[in-house]
């Protein structure tokens, strides 16, 4: 489902292949999940679209809108993982949005954050009682790398062992888990603040200087690889919703890198 | 046929000795090595990992010609800087912050004079001056700043490493960014600087599952000779992008092993038509003068790792062996054996013998194990009969995409038995010792010098090869029967010699 200029949901025709990898097979007419999953989703099609305009703007534009894009594309995709792999933590805050003391002008204890849904502190102990009083659920944060990436990466790999012919999966297959994760980890904190660069004009060089052509692509580039890999994994988690099959999985990650931004 | 249209060009190696002319017209790169080198220069920290002979150094001047000022319209300020300079292997500490510095602003002042002397740069040898002119350099420019070094980590070479990648992270800020080329099995960055976490690491290799693989090598032939080959250069079923495609595979990607294996091609078929015994030749001829060589030219550039050739050299006998009996062209080592051969592993890795296609991969016989791909002219001579059939030849190109699953190599595997040797504390780089006769022309160093011109250079006191790089141009020129040509092959095989 996507919403229509008078805010109605309309039915997903064309979902393009990163909200696929992302957001599941959609389940239309489903429930509260289906719905938040459905929002996503368009709302990852609608920055997709501008994505693959880029290429034909001039440099002053990609520049103004290179970064505010790839932001969108970290953290739709990371909303949408999170609403995937659990499910509660996006519900509260649909809920919480469904107040009538929700307003847009305050922040939100609610809202999905950067630092606590996405990353989170070290966690030294994993199993000891005290750090199991409150868990850290952030995607990135230590639990979710043992339970969740660790525990399926190599089940990827198992899959994708085959796979030829597709460059993405060519360079997963050179990293072991451990290389993979840091890169990862190292890879989503810097995009972010990379890309806030950009959205708030920090730079002394002019912005079409810094966030030329060819940086713009690679920040591009590097966001919807790392977001898409994540999506893949996702794809043989076992408790996932909307799984895919794994070659709709696999073909929709390729397609990605078809994507005319690159 | 190929023969007669095989030119001097052709010949050359090293994408750093070609002049701008000649790299113009030698080199291509496709579509996936048009993104290393947008990488190359777009804004961030990247190393270019590969090993000997891949094209990292084409990839880097590449870049570097489409950055300003040899791109006058580009955004950004280039500056290619190659560090195979005796004294910097040789510096730690304060010294070698020193040199580098003033190596990166000799370069700069060179490209301030070539666009006119229209900036300002007084930087002094210490990062915190270079660092604080290079912003201003930054600003004035209106550009973003690329510093590419080149041959920047050597295996072997790890004490002035951590000096190396402490510059190269303080060096980097919004506006300045530095790519460095290193090699498979460098291992030791420092303490401040972590492989994975600082910069983005570029694997270079070619893989051959990439589609366009046979294309892509045909089309460096056909840079390379600049006449169109005929159709009828080929027998039988072959083509120039089948014949390509396979040699391609033969040497794994390694641009320099290519242009070797092609030359050795054109030089095995001389005006016949290309057979199947022609390259069967070839792969042979490759198999004992370039790749065996290759491992006994790199012992005395090794340092500390020195006692790890002659493992390395049994470790591949013994999968070269292991895979020919099975007609296999890639082996699967158990994880917990190949990080315990890690060190020899990247020693064959770096030579171009293996190549790591798969990290970890579930093996039949339970556990997981990392996947090489081996070269083909070894693993020929390993194969009964040694000789190229045309079965050979359609499974190794593999055309269909079938799967082909690996030689397991497991607990039960002669792998398992091999010992590794303590290594030393301090290692010397034994080659700078070296008598200056090891440089003649030889399977190590096919375009080595002639006994004539080492009698020369011996009479005039020049006995080692460290004594010799450091001899200058000028001094080696007014010898007797030493002309400008004769300087440049002595140059490259001292470079050989002592670089990788």
């Amino acid at each position: 489902m996507s919403s229509n200029e008078s805010g109605v949901d309309e039915p997903v025709t064309n979902q393009s292949a990163l909200a696929k990898l992302l957001c599941g097979n959609l389940v239309p007419d489903g429930g509260d999940i289906d719905e938040v999953l459905s929002h996503l989703s368009a709302s990852i099609d609608n920055v997709v679209k501008e994505l693959v305009t880029l290429e034909s703007l001039s440099d002053n534009q990609i520049s103004l809108f290179a970064p505010f894009l790839g932001r969108s594309i970290l953290e739709l995709g990371c909303t949408a993982l999170i609403a995937r792999l659990d499910p509660f933590r996006v519900l509260l805050l649909r809920e919480c949005q469904n107040q009538p003391n929700y307003l847009m002008d305050k922040p939100h204890k609610s809202s999905i954050r950067w630092q606590g849904d996405v990353f989170a502190d070290k966690v030294t102990d994993l199993w000891a009682d005290k750090s199991l009083q409150n868990p850290t659920r952030a995607l990135l944060g230590d639990y979710y790398k043992t339970l969740i990436w660790s525990a399926n990466f190599d089940k990827l790999l198992d899959v994708i062992k085959d796979v030829s012919g597709d460059e993405w999966i060519i360079n997963l297959k050179h990293k072991k888990f451990d290389r993979f994760y840091n890169e990862t980890l190292n890879d989503f904190s810097s995009l972010y603040s990379e890309l806030s660069k950009g959205i708030h004009h920090e730079l002394v060089i002019p912005l079409s200087s810094a966030f030329d052509r060819k940086t713009t692509k690679r920040l591009i580039e590097k966001t919807v690889r790392n977001i898409a890999t994540l999506g893949l994994i996702v794809s043989v988690v076992s408790h996932a919703l909307n799984k895919l099959n794994i070659p709709e999985a696999i073909a929709a990650y390729k397609e990605i890198q078809q994507m005319g931004v690159f | 046929m190929v023969n007669t249209i095989s030119e001097n060009t052709s010949l050359i190696l090293a994408a750093e000795d070609c002049s701008p002319e000649e790299f113009e017209k030698l080199h291509y790169f496709s579509k996936q090595e048009q993104r290393f080198i947008s990488n190359l220069i777009a804004h961030g920290p990247v190393l270019l990992k590969g090993a000997r002979g891949s094209g990292k150094s084409a990839l880097m001047i590449e870049a570097s010609r489409r950055m300003y000022p040899e791109n006058n319209l580009s955004s950004t300020f280039g500056i290619y800087i190659s560090l195979r300079h005796l004294e910097l292997l040789r510096s730690e500490g304060k010294k070698y912050e020193i040199m580098l510095c003033q190596r990166i602003i000799d370069e700069v002042n060179k490209i301030i004079s070539q666009v006119g002397d229209i900036f300002e740069f007084d930087a002094l040898p210490n990062i915190t001056s270079l660092h604080r002119e290079l912003f201003s350099l930054a600003i004035a420019s209106k550009k973003r700043i690329v510093i590419l070094f080149d041959d920047a980590a050597h295996i072997g070479r790890e004490a002035p490493l951590h000096d190396f990648f402490d510059i190269f992270r303080t060096l980097s800020s919004s506006v300045i960014s530095c790519k460095a080329a290193i090699y498979p099995g460098v291992t030791n960055f420092g303490t401040r600087f972590d492989l994975y976490s600082d910069a983005t690491v570029i694997d270079v290799s070619r893989n051959e599952e990439l589609q366009n693989y046979n294309t892509n090598f045909a089309e460096i032939i056909k840079k390379r000779f600049s006449q169109r080959l005929p159709e009828d250069s080929f027998s039988g079923q072959l083509t120039l992008e089948n014949v390509a495609g396979l040699m391609g595979r033969a040497v794994l990607g390694n641009m320099r092993g290519f242009i070797f294996a092609w030359n050795n091609l054109s030089e095995n078929c001389g005006e016949d038509k290309i057979s199947l015994a022609h390259i069967t030749k070839t792969l042979i001829d490759l198999a004992s003068n370039y790749y065996w060589p290759l491992i006994e030219e790199l012992k005395p550039k090794l340092g500390i790792y020195a006692p790890m050739i002659d493992p390395a050299t049994e470790i591949a006998e013994s999968i070269f062996r292991e895979a020919g009996k099975h007609s296999k062209q890639d082996v699967l080592i158990l994880i917990e054996i190949a990080e315990r051969l890690s060190k020899p592993l990247e020693l064959l890795e770096y030579t171009g013998f293996i190549a790591m296609r798969d990290a970890s991969r579930a093996m039949k016989s339970r556990g997981r194990g990392t996947r090489y791909i081996l070269n083909l002219c070894t693993l020929l001579e390993n194969i009964p009969g040694a000789r190229v059939t045309n079965d050979i030849y359609t499974r190794w190109l593999n055309e269909k995409n079938e799967r082909n699953e690996p030689l397991e190599l497991h607990r039960a595997s002669e792998l398992f038995k091999f010992q590794l040797p303590e290594l030393p504390k301090h290692g010397e780089m034994l080659i700078f010792n070296e008598d200056i006769s090891k440089l003649k022309k030889s399977n190590a160093y096919p375009y080595g010098l002639t006994e004539h011109k080492i009698d020369i250079l011996k009479a005039a006191g020049y006995h080692t090869v460290s004594e010799l790089a450091e001899a200058s141009d000028e001094s080696l020129l007014n010898l007797r029967d030493i002309g400008s040509e004769n300087l440049k092959r002595i140059r490259s095989t001292v470079a050989q010699a002592i670089w990788m």
